[in-house]
């Protein structure tokens, strides 16, 4: 038995020996095979080697190259003009309710303890306004009281001090912004901005160990891999901040398993070169946060301001934990589409703070209940002609990708009161005027009489729509708005005409350039006979005014139509003098700026400065004047347009405004297009109604344009016109039937402004007055 | 772009000078130092003339303007001052700033107008100076002082464009309202 055991337990030694014999010989087999192959492929290992340590180094490479250089394409911001009050400023309540809406101002039930909250009781306000970095230097916050009566600011004071304040200038609207063609928008913020609390908020919630990592955390990874198999999908990711940022940064959003390797190479790479206070700021920046129609909301800078309506260092902590909480799904959490989930997803992580101490149960209960509120927004684009002009300005000086991508600041000249004044007027009358629904179109301009300052554009019935902008590209027939130029190259010559000039309206006959007989026709179709130069104007009679222009030469007139500021070059044919020319409502607005200043042209601008990312001036676009015109003569053509809106085609405008205006009406041939240009002591307008196709609409002067025009200045403007005779004026009776000198009495008496020594120096005798047709039916 | 004056430009402004000191004499103020004005570098002078300068501006401000009531006194009493302030600092982009705020809220405000060329002088415009200045006349009726600064500007800036012809016109404005 022993010998057997021995037996067998030499067999098994045997055995043993034989395989581990076998053993070690297969592993040295093993192990020469394995060699032999290491050396029989070492070429293509050590290539396989060196391709993926070139992959490495073009990851390094492409992490530092991106991250050193220009990460965003930061849109410029488009800023209305600031609102400035002062005592006297013409301003209604409504105005100023609409001006804070527009600005984003909170109403609060007592004094305003922050920039940016006001309290408003009938016609008191106090406000707290925001401080502002300007191309001109800084405006400070500053606490106001203000009072307003009989539509003008009666008081302004300081709150506290109760000390008169002489001057208080808001912040500007932001309007919009000019956007890359990923419509990213984003207000940059640096890390010392960010409120440490939101700092602690938002590493609690995203990545809790990211002050220890090195830019992957293995533990948060394991533990999201269990939780995601214990649920059987993914509801827990495992990604850092760094991680999600070199995502969001360099990488696709597809998720496989190739661009998760990359994306965890390009994170330690990140946290090898860069600082944690470095990362986290670009992260700031970065994050998406949900879309504003075409623009994409990114960074909690501009979160901020879009969401609530301030800075994020003024947000407060339920506010804060709305943001934090809309990282995991902007749309899903989207406070004002989804309020509830974002409300609950704002409890998780106010419960997550109170779990990590940063709150108590109590606080994070209460901030839990509160209600979900951000601010309101219009769902349609902000003035969208008025930013396609800006656009065409800026890009005389500015290449498109600069405005697009540098972060410019601009600042515009659009007064928001005067633009949605503009555009309530649109809306509202054009319907009215096309009753029969032809489909009417309509454009208007509002400029500054004295600095050519562009105050409202509109392009169409449709203040909204950013399609074709009537105001700057709609090319059509002037018609009578050309009829000031006429008369005023003719006035400039006072030696040979004078608003008492007879002008003759019988039928005329004309060879014109192209050797077409040209026969103009009144609006009437009649002829008037002998008229004052001043009774043609204000009656708006196509021929005497022909009749004048050809007098006076075509050649004066293109060059008195230039001298007035008109980018446009007439043709030098006789049916310029019915205006058969096509422009823009906003050349048109170039021309009659000019009347409105007395003849003191100034360049119609839109944008007075441009500031570039970090609030250094580039451009300022300093106010111009320019004055050809004979001043005098100029004075003599607006008395008269002040008069046509008095007893003239556009006499209605004087029962519809309280103040004092001057204009013309226009209408052209087959009532194809209506206009009026007209302006106040303060505004100048340019308004056209018309077909798209230029087919015949049944409308004048008069009866479209002039309505909305109107409807405009009715909220729009503050200051009468007075014609601002200049010194060198004198004003003489003068018999309407002769054109000679007559008297008060007489009937048919005018008192008409001259140039000294251009009065008549004949006296009429006054067949027309009263007096003498009286004796003569005596006589008779 | 705003250059720094040459020697040309500083007698000039030695001429311009003279212009201020004439009507603040006719105005009644005490007599204004010989200083010239545009000379004041930045913080190195001014406090007497600058304050003879604003004396004369608040004394027009007190006048009114072309008869009529002045919308704003107080910011334009504050604006002026900020301006002249600048003036006097030879900051010129913040002055022209200004004064472009200032006419905006008070556009037919003549004084500002005539600081704008004031401003124009000084910065190598004389065409711009010229027409601020005329700008400032059609709002200046019935202000003889003022016209007759403006004019003094005009005919300076013309001597600059050697426009002789406009240079009498000026000098026999200048002539004829201080005659009146």
């Amino acid at each position: 038995m022993r010998s057997d055991m021995t037996k067998s337990q030499r067999r098994k030694k045997t055995v043993n020996r034989r395989t581990s014999v076998t053993k070690r010989q297969k592993s040295t087999m093993q192990k020469k095979s394995l060699l032999g192959l290491i050396k029989k492929y070492r070429w293509w290992l050590l290539a396989i080697t060196a391709i993926f340590l070139i992959y490495l180094a073009y990851l390094d490479h492409k992490v530092t190259t991106m991250f050193e250089g220009r990460l965003w394409q930061l849109p410029a911001r488009v800023y209305a003009r600031p609102l400035e009050l002062y005592e006297g400023k013409s301003l209604s309540t409504q105005d100023l309710l609409a001006e804070l809406r527009l600005l984003n101002y909170k109403r609060v039930s007592a004094i305003p303890a922050k920039p940016g909250q006001y309290h408003n009781w009938g016609n008191q306000f106090e406000i707290k306004t925001r401080g502002f970095r300007f191309y001109d230097g800084e405006e400070k916050s500053v606490s106001v009281r203000l009072g307003i009566d009989d539509g003008r600011v009666s008081s302004l004071n300081d709150i506290y001090g109760d000390a008169p304040l002489a001057i208080v200038r808001f912040d500007p609207a932001y309007l919009t912004g000019i956007f890359p063609t990923h419509s990213e928008d984003r207000i940059l913020l640096k890390i010392d901005e960010v409120p440490d609390q939101f700092i602690k908020m938002l590493i609690l919630i995203e990545d809790k160990r990211f002050f220890e990592h090195f830019g992957i955390d293995p533990r948060s990874i394991a533990r999201a891999l269990v939780a995601n198999i214990k649920a059987g999908e993914t509801v827990q990711g495992g990604s850092t901040i760094t991680q999600q940022l070199v995502k969001n940064l360099f990488l696709t959003p597809n998720q496989n398993l190739w661009r998760k390797i990359n994306e965890a190479f390009m994170a330690l790479f990140l946290e090898m070169h860069y600082s944690k206070q470095l990362i986290l700021e670009t992260y700031i920046n970065e994050v998406y946060l949900g879309q504003d129609q075409e623009r994409a909301i990114h960074g909690f800078g501009l979160a901020s301001e879009y969401y609530f309506g301030k800075p994020l260092r003024q947000t407060t902590v339920d506010e804060m934990a709305l943001l934090v909480g809309m990282v995991k799904g902007a749309s899903y959490y989207h406070p004002g589409r989804n309020p509830e989930r974002a409300m609950e997803r704002r409890r998780v992580v106010l419960d997550t703070m109170a779990d990590n101490g940063l709150l108590t149960t109590e606080q994070a209960r209460i901030l839990a209940n509160k209600l979900v509120q951000v601010t309101s927004h219009a769902k349609r684009s902000r003035y969208p002609a008025f930013i396609d002009l800006i656009k065409r300005q800026l890009n005389q000086d500015y290449n498109a990708e600069d405005l697009r991508s540098e972060g410019l600041q601009i600042f515009s000249t659009l007064d928001p009161i005067v633009q949605n004044a503009t555009e309530s007027a649109v809306e509202r009358i054009l319907p009215a005027i096309d009753y029969q629904k032809q489909g009417l179109q309509t454009a208007a301009v509002v400029v500054s009489p004295d600095n050519g300052d562009v105050l409202a554009v509109v392009g169409d019935r449709s203040p909204s729509y950013s399609g074709f902008n009537r105001a700057l590209d709609a090319s059509r027939q002037i018609g009578s708005l050309i009829k000031p130029v006429i008369y005023l190259a003719a006035l400039q010559h006072p030696d040979r005409y004078t608003l008492a000039s007879i002008l003759d309206d019988s039928p005329l006959r004309v060879i014109g350039e192209d050797k077409k007989l040209w026969e103009p026709q009144n609006y009437d179709n009649e002829f008037h006979g002998k008229m004052l130069l001043f009774d043609a104007l204000l009656k708006s009679y196509n021929i005497p005014t022909a009749r004048l222009g050809l007098d006076v030469g075509l050649a004066d007139i293109v060059q008195t139509f230039h001298d007035l500021g008109s980018p446009r070059e007439l043709p030098p044919y006789p049916s310029i003098t019915l205006g058969a020319v096509a422009m823009s409502p906003f050349d048109v607005a170039s021309v009659y700026q000019t009347f409105a200043a007395n003849g003191f042209h100034s360049p119609l601008r839109s944008v007075v400065a441009v500031l570039d990312n970090s609030g250094q001036p580039l451009s300022r676009y300093t106010i111009h004047v320019d004055r050809k015109i004979n001043p005098d003569a100029i004075s003599l053509v607006n008395y008269t347009l002040g008069q046509i809106t008095r007893t003239g085609t556009a006499r209605r405008l004087a029962s519809e405004l309280d103040i004092p205006v001057a204009g013309k009406t226009g209408t052209t041939n087959d009532l194809r297009d209506s206009w009026f240009a007209g302006f106040t002591g303060d505004r100048v307008g340019v308004v056209w109604v018309g077909r798209d196709d230029n087919q015949p609409a049944g409308i004048t002067g008069a009866s479209a344009a002039m309505r909305v025009w109107s409807a405009i200045m009715r909220k729009a403007a503050h200051r009468g016109y007075q014609p601002g005779l200049s010194d060198n004026i004198e004003m003489h009776w003068i018999d309407r039937e002769t054109g000679e000198l007559g008297q008060q009495s007489c009937e048919n008496a005018i008192e008409l402004p001259f140039i000294p020594g251009s009065e008549p120096t004949t006296t009429s005798s006054c067949s027309g007055s009263s007096s003498s047709n009286w004796l003569r039916g005596i006589f008779n | 772009m705003m250059h720094a004056p040459g020697l040309k430009q500083k007698l000039l402004r030695l001429s311009v000078l003279s212009g201020f000191i004439l009507l603040v004499s006719c105005a009644g103020l005490e007599t204004t130092p010989t200083q010239e004005y545009p000379e004041l570098a930045p913080g190195s002078q001014p406090a007497s003339s600058t304050a003879r300068f604003q004396e004369w501006l608040v004394t027009t401000q007190s006048m009114g303007n072309s008869g009529r009531q002045v919308a704003a006194p107080a910011a334009i009493v504050k604006l002026s001052q900020q301006a002249d302030r600048q003036l006097a600092a030879a900051q010129w982009q913040a002055a022209s700033d200004t004064l472009e705020r200032l006419l905006r809220i008070s556009p037919d405000y003549a004084p500002g107008w005539s600081r704008m060329a004031w401003l124009a002088l000084q910065t190598n415009a004389p065409e711009r100076a010229r027409q601020m200045a005329s700008r400032s006349n059609s709002y200046a009726t019935g202000r003889i002082d003022l016209k007759v600064l403006n004019w003094k500007f005009i005919r300076d800036a013309s001597a600059q464009l050697s426009d002789k012809g406009a240079v009498q016109r000026a000098e026999r404005n200048i002539y004829e309202l201080e005659n009146l």
